[in-house]
């Protein structure tokens, strides 16, 4: 499916001080409302070092869920929230210049019969994966895919690529070991 | 004779739809094994993106 929408204006919120590992500096907050779903929804920018952000997205009324994350909403706008989740990169780039991002998809629940998805090419991955290229071409990142861990990486084509992959690698496997696990 | 009001079934039948945990066979929470990032992760696999591709937010 080609994305024809624009998506919502993204408002950033605040530039967050909480960490929750060593290599996490800080949190750049932004939100949404999604007129479709009548949903608001809260978008996380967290930077690490090596410039490197993970992006993550949730809809604000499940703030407080331990599976915020692993949600379906089921309301059928994913296009619009897509695109919107990701007008994050530009932001991030304009300070930032050097910037990469990553993130996973994450597995999902079926709250009704108690049954949760495989952590590999999972569907969120799956969406993800098919259409971020459609928002973000090759001049700026090299995009690449962990099928396995259902993670994608755009690396700044400022950074070698080699390296900065290894570097990141590191870093996220020291302390996000358990990431794929649900809690 | 008045027509009866209850000429339908539908608040009776339930759908037959089964959830989606259960038409695609996912795992039960309760089966779900821990896994390691480590151990899945791997090198990954650059995508290769067409040269007609243009992209709606960065190039």
């Amino acid at each position: 499916m080609q994305l024809t929408t624009w998506g919502y204006d993204l408002k950033f919120i605040q530039k967050s001080k909480e960490t929750y590992v060593p290599c996490h500096r800080f949190t750049y907050v932004f939100k949404f409302f999604s007129v479709k779903s009548r949903l608001h929804y809260i978008v996380r920018a967290e930077q690490h070092d090596y410039d490197f952000f993970a992006i993550k997205f949730y809809p604000k009324s499940y703030g407080k869920s331990e599976r915020k994350y692993s949600v379906t909403t089921n309301k059928g706008d994913i296009a619009n929230v897509l695109v919107t989740c990701a007008k994050v990169v530009p932001k991030i780039l304009e300070l930032f210049p050097n910037a990469s991002f990553g993130f996973i998809g994450s597995r999902s629940i079926d709250f009704i019969s108690n049954k949760a998805e495989g952590y590999v090419n999972n569907q969120r991955f799956k969406i993800y994966a098919y259409h971020i290229p459609q928002l973000i071409g090759d001049d700026n990142f090299v995009h690449i895919a962990y099928k396995n861990a259902s993670a994608y990486m755009l690396v700044n084509r400022h950074n070698d690529l080699q390296q900065y992959q290894e570097e990141v690698k590191t870093m996220i496997l020291e302390h996000y070991e358990n990431v794929l696990n649900l809690t | 004779m008045k027509p009866s009001r209850s000429n339908t079934n539908k608040g009776r039948i339930r759908p037959r739809v089964k959830s989606k945990g259960l038409r695609l066979n996912w795992t039960s929470l309760e089966d779900i094994k821990e896994v390691r990032l480590s151990d899945v992760l791997g090198d990954g696999a650059v995508v290769e993106i067409k040269s007609t591709n243009k992209p709606l937010l960065v190039p």
